[in-house]
């Protein structure tokens, strides 16, 4: 079952907060913890894990939360949504986050209900669109499926079954 | 009186903070246990340069982030003046107060090592 719950990275070089933040998320999703940004890249670029979400602090020494943005930038990791942690939503710092894409702003200190309020509702929307993308590969490969079979009996001077293609498209629609 | 009995009456926000971490008394322990350690490692000296003072200020926002998310009320409220004053350049005015929260962060310290044996 673990393996089927959605995965948060943690990166966080405070303990503390990791472990907070673990307490949270980790009632619902399944949690990976990184102290540092090299620990965090080495996870997205070398690990053959599948990471939903992030949850990036961004004052860390040595390698900081925008260095970690820039550097996936550069790797074209661009399909994971990010959480931002920042004790101070500054203007410098909002100016730095705005050419990446980022999801949603987490201050500290944290407020536990609002993180998962908004981590659900992240998650929960990134599921429905990659069911509604799965569906419709589903679909289209089946509707490619049909029109070659169709073309197909034409060409052999067999005439398609009109009422059973119907037939075919509403079991499709009922998907 | 025991451990978050006693914080609370130096102005711990002991409820909250069990709240925040969905009532695991034995883990807000252990987090304010490692709070302890964290001040040590970032004790800063009132008497700091008034004229280079970055490291305190990182110092500062650690004690301040870390403070603020185990609702140790009176030590957060300071450090984040401290942080605020120190960015503003005003190192004489933070550092008055630093000396007031000192004794109170003191007293908190205090109270955990009692209680946590390991911090």
């Amino acid at each position: 079952m673990a393996d089927s719950l959605k995965k948060v990275l943690i990166v966080d070089d405070s303990e503390t907060d990791r472990e907070i933040l673990k307490s949270i998320v980790g009632t619902k999703y399944a949690v990976i913890e990184a102290a540092n940004g090299y620990i965090a890249l080495e996870i997205l670029l070398k690990s053959a894990m599948q990471i939903d979400l992030i949850l990036l602090d961004v004052s860390m020494p040595v390698l900081n939360g925008f260095d970690v943005l820039r550097i996936m930038r550069e790797k074209n990791i661009d399909d994971i949504p990010i959480f931002l942690i920042t004790a101070e939503a500054t203007k410098d710092n909002v100016e730095k986050a705005a050419p990446f894409r980022i999801s949603e702003f987490i201050a500290k200190p944290f407020d536990r209900r609002e993180i998962m309020r908004r981590l659900e509702a992240k998650l929960e929307t990134t599921s429905l669109r990659d069911d509604e993308e799965f569906l419709a590969d589903i679909l289209n490969g089946s509707l490619d499926g049909i029109l070659d079979n169709s073309q197909n009996r034409t060409s052999k001077g067999m005439q398609g079954d009109t009422q059973d293609f119907l037939n075919m498209l509403d079991g499709l629609l009922d998907l | 009186m025991d451990l978050f009995d006693e914080l609370k009456e130096l102005g711990v926000n002991t409820e909250e903070g069990l709240d925040q971490l969905m009532g695991n008394d034995a883990l807000y322990k252990k987090l304010l246990g490692k709070f302890v350690n964290l001040m040590e490692r970032m004790e800063i000296d009132p008497n700091f340069d008034n004229t280079n003072f970055a490291d305190i200020i990182d110092k500062a926002h650690a004690v301040k982030g870390t403070s603020g998310n185990l609702f140790i009320t009176p030590v957060y409220e300071s450090y984040a003046e401290i942080v605020s004053l120190l960015r503003n350049n005003q190192p004489e005015e933070a550092k008055e107060v630093l000396l007031k929260i000192i004794p109170v962060q003191n007293k908190i310290i205090d109270c955990i090592k009692k209680y946590v044996p390991e911090a």
